[in-house]
């Protein structure tokens, strides 16, 4: 168990006589002799804003943060029930319920982040990317940690946005962020270890192009769906830095075409294709040919690559040309654009449900962009820290 | 409850002396039980130092209910064939009705069920009563902290300071 929390529960006092003292004040003192393994697992449980808090403790409990062991505990649990945030331009909103009415609390603004976040990665170890057309940074939402990302090499107008992902060798412990762009020779990608303070690019380079919905990392492979009429996704291997092809589920690749929308999410630990789509393309079903269906394609990757279609979920609501769809704790968020109506879907029941958007999210009403929604679980990870050579001659010239 | 007579009874002795009559399946939900009638199939009376009466007779309770909530979820897919997804998500919901309601004590039978649970190794109270645990300390000030855990701060007033200072929105009471 953690060595830290060890310490900690080493640093008690564990008087023996004090058990022998009446009743009244043993009971009071029962708490110091909970064992360290339990404590562990009672900090693990907590979230990122109590174990920050709670760093001034002592100095065993300051030292968690750095504790990969803890880190690793602690994401495991949170990873089971990750947090909704909200960017919009310059400030960030947790979505705190969204059982029967959507609620929202502001997190934080400008000040922590860099610039406002035109996109953003997919999140790994509780961090993210926001980036721009020309910059990026890494974002640790939980403990407002940031970090910029050393300048990409292609700069100026031959590309176009790329496309960010965050992922994490499970053999080196390294975290990698990995970016595909179209510039003027083609398609290339680049990685930068966290922690390196450069780009290095990806000799074999892209095999396809990617669709402009978000990646998602699962187990060490960072995943995008491929652009248009290929039927398939990338799977970027962290540790070897190298890409194969996953194709589509068959029954996918049938229903595809007309009126549909792919993207990626993670659900339960697992790749996850999210296919909304129009049911009048699809064969089976008794329910209204209107209505939109959403499946749940889940990726079992411990043996080759297979797919199950896990939840075939059918929403009382209308189509809509896009949508957006986040996946947390075994509860489907779904919204259309402007803002104007929310849903959630319960996966272990079964039942969707319109929110009510109480006078809290009258904010929300009045952004005319889409703006970014991602699903991130709590962590305590660090953000690594960027060597920047360009920021250390600013110094020295200053 | 209507029980076979060939259903084996265990007997829990208690730190202070108490008794209690239990079949096996409720006693084999404490992995630290089972392990010993695995070892020792002919163990019929077991004494548990570390358990008071109080505290073991709540420990059984919760047992008995989610042994019997097994149960019937067992004979009603044996009915059926299959299970009902929805009649299986009503049950569970029930079952976490239950747990809840059974969470309502106060903070020292709470921390003693912990050291039950711990020590008798029942894996689905100690993950209720630790997520209690968690959920009742998680808006506390660090200071409340070491109240409750008996806690000695090391940290020199400066240090204390200078690490606050990083993140002082952590300190700020939310809503």
């Amino acid at each position: 168990m953690s060595k830290a929390v060890e310490d900690a529960i080493a640093n008690l006092s564990l008087d023996e006589n004090k058990s022998k003292e009446d009743v009244s004040v043993k009971k009071e003192t029962r708490m110091q002799y909970i064992p360290a393994e339990v404590m562990v697992n009672i900090l693990k449980r907590l979230p990122g804003k109590s174990l920050v808090r709670f760093m001034t403790v002592c100095k065993s409990w300051h030292s968690l943060r750095l504790n990969y062991f803890f880190h690793n505990l602690h994401l495991d649990h949170s990873l089971k029930n990750p947090n909704i945030l909200i960017f919009d331009r310059n400030i960030v909103y947790l979505v705190s319920n969204f059982d029967n009415q959507l609620v929202i609390e502001k997190q934080f603004s400008a000040e922590v982040q860099r610039q406002e976040a035109s996109y953003t990665s997919n999140t790994c170890r509780g961090l993210m990317i926001l980036y721009g057309p020309k910059w990026g940074y890494v974002l640790n939402p939980c403990t407002r940690k940031v970090e910029d990302l050393p300048k990409a090499t292609p700069v100026g107008r031959d590309h176009n946005h790329p496309s960010i992902g965050l992922g994490f060798s499970t053999e080196t412990l390294e975290l990698k962020v990995v970016r595909i762009y179209e510039g003027g020779k083609g398609r290339s990608c680049e990685v930068c270890t966290l922690g390196e303070g450069t780009w290095r690019p990806i000799e074999k380079g892209v095999p396809f192009s990617v669709a402009e919905c978000l990646p998602a990392y699962v187990n060490g492979g960072l995943y995008w769906i491929v652009k248009e009429k290929y039927n398939c996704i990338l799977r970027f291997d962290v540790t070897k830095e190298e890409f194969t092809v996953v194709s589509f589920p068959p029954s996918l690749t049938k229903s595809l075409g007309g009126k549909s929308q792919l993207s990626l999410s993670v659900l339960r630990g697992r790749i996850c294709l999210v296919h909304w789509s129009l049911s009048s393309q699809i064969e089976f079903g008794d329910n209204d040919p209107c209505n939109p269906v959403i499946y749940l394609y889940v990726l079992d990757d411990s043996n080759g690559f297979t797919w199950k279609c896990e939840h075939e979920i059918w929403p009382d609501m209308p189509y809509s040309e896009s949508i957006s769809i986040v996946i947390s704790n075994d509860k489907v968020l779904l919204f259309r654009p402007n803002w104007e109506i929310w849903y959630s879907y319960d996966l272990q029941e079964g039942i969707t449900c319109q929110l009510s958007t109480p006078q809290d999210c009258s904010v929300l009403r009045s952004i005319d962009s889409t703006p970014l929604l991602v699903s991130c679980e709590e962590s305590i990870v660090p953000v690594p820290k960027v060597t920047r050579r360009i920021s250390r001659n600013k110094l020295l010239k200053e | 409850m209507a029980r076979s007579s060939t259903e084996n009874m265990i007997t829990l002795m208690s730190s202070d002396g108490e008794e209690f009559m239990v079949t096996e399946k409720v006693a084999r939900e404490c992995t630290t039980i089972r392990n010993m009638l695995e070892d020792d199939c002919v163990i019929t009376n077991i004494p548990l130092p570390n358990v008071t009466s109080d505290i073991l007779s709540m420990v059984i309770e919760y047992c008995m209910e989610h042994v019997a909530a097994a149960e019937k979820a067992a004979a009603e897919t044996a009915e059926k064939g299959s299970s009902s997804a929805p009649a299986a998500a009503k049950a569970n919901k029930d079952l976490e009705e239950w747990d809840k309601a059974f969470m309502n004590v106060d903070v020292y039978t709470l921390c003693d069920l912990i050291l039950a649970a711990n020590y008798l190794n029942v894996s689905g109270l100690l993950d209720l009563t630790i997520q209690t645990a968690a959920n009742l300390i998680k808006g506390k000030s660090p200071e409340q902290i070491r109240k409750t855990f008996h806690i000695q701060n090391d940290l020199s007033l400066e240090e204390e300071e200078k690490i606050r200072s990083q993140t002082p929105w952590a300190f700020e009471k939310s809503e």
